[in-house]
C-alpha cells in the first residue's frame, strides 16, 4: 500500500513472567503481549485501536513510540523504523499516552510546554511563538500560567494534549485522552480531534469508548490476546458480523405473538421476557429497520397490544463483545 | 543528527527548567546551606569533648590543617556537595519514573544525554551555590574568614573534578533505571560516601583496605585538594599535578562507565517495557 504512512508487518512481543535466576537453566515463562500483528493506516486517516485490558493495546503503541522494542516483526512511522530510527519517528509522532501524567506539577503550563519545544530542537524565539498558537488555539488562557500543581485534571489532560501538538507532527498516538475529562471537556477534545483528522492529521486514537471510535475513526481494529481480531469501518465490522439491530417492543404479548416471531423470516432471533404490567420482547433483526413493519403486522395478527417500542441500530459494542467474550487467560500488559 | 547549537539549547532548556523549579522552592536550597555548618558541629564539638592538653597540636600532625574548623567546614561542605552530586541523575531519573515525565522525555528526539547533560549543568550550579553559601554562612557562624583568592582555585576544581561524580552518578540512574527502587541502598551508601570521603579526618586514619577503597573513590581525591588549596594541608601524592592527573583520569575514566552502565540498562529497560513503570 503506498499511502500508508503507518506499516506494522508480523509484531510480536513477549514479556518474562519472574525473573531469570542465573543458578536456573529454564528461562522464566513468557507471556505473549502481541502475536504476529500486522496493519497498515493510511495517511489522513483516523484509525482506532480497541481492546479490553490486557488485550495488547499499550504494548502496540510503546512500540509504535520506541518506548518498546519489539522481539519480532517490523514497524514504520513516516517510513522510518521504530528499532533503527527512534528520533526520526519521535520526531513525526506527537503523542499522549499517560494522560495528565507527563507533565512537570512545578512548572506553570506555558513553562511545560516551552520545555518540551526546546526537546523538539526549537529555538528560544521560535519556542514562545508556538506555544503562544498553541495557547490560542486550545483555549488555555485562563490556566497556562499557573503551576501546574494547582490545575483540574482536566486542564492537565489539555496541557498534555498541547504537548503532543508542539511539533506540528503528521501523526498523532492518542491513548485514552479523553480518559479523565468530564463530558465538554471530552467533547470538545473530540471536536478538537475532528479539526486535526479534517486539516489531514494521521490520528491513530486508542480507547475504550465505542461511541467515540464510531464518532471519530475511519477505521477500527479491535486487539484482543495480542492478535489483531478484527480490522475496517466501524461499519464494515458491523455489517462483517450480521448484526443488523435489535427492536424492542413492550405491551401485552401472549406467548402466540414470541412464536409468530420466532418463524418470522425478518427475525433472527427473539426473546419474551413477561412483566405483571407489561411485556418486553426484544427481537434480533435480520436486515434491519425495514423489518419493522411485517414484524409489527405480526405481532398484532397474534393478539399482541403494542404499547411503546424501540428500535436499537447495531453497534460496534455489539461487534466487540462477541470477538473479545471468551477470554480465558489474558495476557499482561506493561 | 541535529547541530551542536541545538544540543545546547535542549541543555539549557533542561537546567533552566530546574533551576525555575528550585527559584520557586528556595526552602530547599536554604537547608542545603545550612546543612555543611550544622554537619560541622557534630565532629568539633565532639572533639571539644574529647580533647585534652595538645589536641589541637595533635589535630595538625595527623590532618595537615591548622584549623580544625576550617577543616571540618570544607569537609562537610564536600559531603553535601557529593552526596547531592552522586545521588543527582538517580535521583531525577527516579521522579521522572514516577511523576511520568520520564515517558514523556523518550517520546522526544533529543537524545537523552543532552537532556541528562542539562541536568548535571543544573546539578553542578546548585552544588558550586551551595559550596559558596556554605562557606559563607559557616565562616559567620564558626569565626572564620575562607573566602579569599584560593577559593576561586578550590572552585575550578570542584568544577572540573565534577565530571567524575556525574559519571558515578550516571551508573547509579542505571541503577534505578533497573531496580527502580533503591532508597534503601542510597541510605547505606551515604554513609559510606562519608567515610571514603575523609570528609572529618584525613584517611590515612582509615583501616589499610579502606585507605585503598577510599583511593579508588574520586571525591576524595577532589575532597583532599580543596583543602590542599585552602589549608595548606598538602597533596595526597605529594604535587598538585600529580594529584590533578588522578582527578583528570577519574574524570575521563568514569563518565565512560556511566555511559556503558546506563545504556545498557535504558536498552534492557526498553525491552522490558519499564519506561513508564515505577
Amino acid at each position: 500500500m503506498t499511502d500508508a504512512i503507518i506499516d506494522v508487518q508480523r509484531l510480536g512481543k513477549r514479556y518474562a513472567v519472574g525473573r531469570r535466576r542465573p543458578w536456573r537453566r529454564a528461562s522464566p515463562s513468557a507471556v505473549i503481549a502481541l502475536d504476529d500483528v500486522s496493519f497498515t493506516v493510511r495517511r489522513g486517516e483516523c484509525f482506532g485501536l480497541l481492546g479490553p485490558n490486557g488485550a495488547g493495546k499499550t504494548t502496540l503503541i510503546k512500540c509504535l513510540t520506541t518506548l518498546l522494542i519489539p522481539d519480532s516483526g517490523t514497524a514504520r512511522l513516516d517510513g522510518f523504523d521504530v528499532v533503527r530510527q527512534p528520533a526520526e519517528v519521535c520526531a513525526r509522532v506527537g503523542c499522549m499516552l499517560m494522560g495528565e501524567r507527563g507533565v512537570y506539577w512545578k512548572l506553570t503550563g506555558r513553562e511545560n510546554l516551552e520545555y518540551f519545544a526546546a526537546l523538539y530542537f526549537f529555538p528560544h524565539a521560535q519556542r514562545r511563538r508556538i506555544v503562544d498558537q498553541l495557547v490560542a488555539r486550545l483555549g488555555l488562557h485562563d490556566f497556562v500560567d499557573r503551576a501546574v500543581e494547582t490545575y483540574s485534571s482536566g486542564q492537565r489532560m489539555r496541557i498534555a494534549f498541547a504537548r503532543a501538538l508542539i511539533h506540528d507532527a503528521p501523526i498523532l498516538l492518542l491513548d485514552e485522552p479523553t480518559n479523565t475529562l468530564d463530558v465538554h471537556g471530552a467533547r470538545e477534545l473530540r471536536a478538537l480531534v475532528r479539526e486535526l483528522h479534517a486539516a489531514g492529521r494521521t490520528i491513530v486514537y486508542s480507547t475504550h469508548l465505542l461511541t467515540e471510535a464510531e464518532e471519530l475513526c475511519d477505521r477500527v481494529a479491535i486487539v484482543d490476546r495480542g492478535r489483531i481480531a478484527a480490522i475496517g469501518s466501524p461499519r464494515e465490522l458491523v455489517d462483517r458480523a450480521g448484526y443488523h439491530g435489535s427492536l424492542r417492543v413492550i405491551g401485552r404479548l401472549p406467548p402466540a405473538a414470541l412464536a409468530a416471531i420466532q418463524h418470522h423470516p425478518a427475525a433472527r432471533a427473539a426473546q419474551l421476557t413477561p412483566d405483571r404490567d407489561c411485556d418486553i420482547l426484544t427481537i434480533a433483526l435480520r436486515h434491519g429497520g425495514a423489518d419493522v413493519g411485517p414484524l409489527l403486522t405480526a405481532i398484532g395478527t397474534a393478539g399482541g397490544e403494542i404499547r411503546d417500542l424501540r428500535l436499537d441500530h447495531p453497534s460496534l459494542e455489539e461487534v466487540f463483545v462477541e470477538l473479545t467474550r471468551a477470554r480465558p487467560t489474558a495476557p499482561r500488559e506493561p | 543528527m541535529p547541530s551542536a547549537r541545538a544540543a545546547l539549547g535542549v541543555i539549557f532548556a533542561v537546567a533552566r527548567a530546574h533551576l525555575t523549579t528550585m527559584r520557586r522552592y528556595p526552602g530547599y536550597l536554604a537547608v542545603d546551606a545550612v546543612l555543611p555548618v550544622i554537619v560541622t558541629l557534630a565532629p568539633l564539638l565532639i572533639g571539644q569533648a574529647l580533647a585534652g592538653p595538645g589536641a589541637l597540636r595533635n589535630f595538625t600532625a595527623n590532618t595537615g590543617a591548622l584549623d580544625p574548623r576550617a577543616y571540618m567546614l570544607l569537609g562537610a561542605s564536600q559531603l553535601i556537595i557529593v552526596s547531592g552530586a552522586l545521588w543527582n541523575l538517580g535521583a531525577w531519573m527516579r521522579r521522572e519514573l514516577q511523576t511520568g515525565t520520564l515517558e514523556a522525555l523518550y517520546l522526544c528526539p533529543a537524545p537523552r544525554w543532552w537532556i541528562l547533560a542539562g541536568v548535571c549543568l543544573y546539578g553542578l550550579c546548585r552544588d558550586l551555590l551551595v559550596f559558596l553559601l556554605a562557606i559563607a554562612i559557616g565562616g559567620l557562624v564558626l569565626g572564620i574568614d575562607l573566602l579569599d583568592a584560593r577559593l576561586a582555585f578550590a572552585i575550578l576544581l570542584v568544577a572540573s573534578g565534577s565530571l567524575s561524580l556525574y559519571g558515578l552518578s550516571l551508573a547509579y540512574a542505571a541503577l534505578v533505571l533497573r531496580l527502580k527502587d533503591v532508597t534503601a541502598l542510597t541510605q547505606l551508601a551515604q554513609y559510606a560516601v562519608g567515610l571514603l570521603l575523609g570528609a572529618f579526618f584525613p584517611i590515612h586514619v582509615l583501616p589499610t583496605a579502606l585507605q585503598w577503597l577510599a583511593r579508588a573513590f574520586p571525591p576524595m581525591w577532589i575532597t583532599q585538594g580543596m583543602r590542599a588549596i585552602m589549608l595548606d594541608v598538602g597533596w595526597q601524592l605529594g604535587a598538585w599535578y600529580r594529584d590533578l592527573a588522578v582527578v583528570a583520569a577519574f574524570s575521563l575514566a568514569t563518565p565512560v562507565l556511566g555511559f556503558l552502565a546506563f545504556r545498557r540498562a535504558e536498552s534492557e529497560m526498553r525491552r522490558r517495557g519499564g519506561v513508564g513503570g515505577y
